[in-house]
C-alpha cells in the first residue's frame, strides 16, 4: 500500500523520497478455524509534506486503497486498517 | 479478547518510487518491492532498478 500512496502523493506534486513516507505494519495471525491465518493488517503511515500540501496529501489518503493492488487482492479475506500521521515542513 | 498466536511487526521505507524496503520483524536484511515485467508496462514506468512487485511476493508467500 505504501508504493499506491507514493504514487497518489507524487502525483500531488507531493515528493515520498528521500525519508517522507514510510509506514509501520502489523498483521494479527490467529486461527480462528484451526488454521492459522492473517486476520487484521493494521498500518500506521508516517508522512512529511511540504507546507500547504495537507489537504491534498489527505485527499491521498482518502482514496489511494481503491488502486492498490495488494489491497484488492486481499479484500473480503483480510481486513485492513491504517491511520496516518503527517508532519508539515519548511521546503 | 484472545491473545493472537503472532503479531507480524514490519516497517516500510519508501525508497526512489515505485521502490520500497521492508524490514520484518528482527531480521537485519530488508525485502525490496518494485516493478518490472508487466506491471511495469502496466504503469508505463522505467524504473531504474527492478525488483519484484509486492503482488509477485503474495504469490511467492502462496506457493512457499
Amino acid at each position: 500500500m505504501t508504493g499506491t500512496l507514493s504514487g497518489a502523493l507524487e502525483a500531488r506534486k507531493i515528493p515520498t523520497s528521500p525519508d517522507k513516507l514510510q509506514a509501520e505494519a502489523q498483521g494479527t495471525i490467529d486461527a480462528p478455524e484451526g488454521v492459522m491465518k492473517i486476520t487484521h493488517i493494521q498500518l500506521h503511515f508516517q508522512l512529511e509534506i511540504p507546507n500547504g500540501k495537507r489537504s491534498e496529501a489527505e485527499r491521498a489518503l482518502s482514496v489511494f486503497e481503491r488502486n492498490c493492488p495488494v489491497a484488492q487482492t486481499l479484500k473480503g479475506s483480510v481486513q485492513i486498517d491504517y491511520d496516518w500521521e503527517i508532519k508539515e515542513l519548511d521546503v | 479478547m484472545a491473545k493472537p498466536i503472532e503479531i507480524s511487526k514490519v516497517r516500510i521505507y519508501q525508497d526512489e518510487p515505485p521502490n520500497r524496503r521492508a524490514y520484518i520483524g528482527n531480521f537485519d536484511e530488508p525485502f525490496h518491492y518494485g516493478i518490472h515485467g508487466g506491471v511495469k508496462e502496466f504503469y508505463k514506468a522505467e524504473p531504474e532498478v527492478e525488483h519484484p512487485s509486492t503482488l509477485d511476493h503474495i504469490v511467492a508467500s502462496a506457493a512457499g
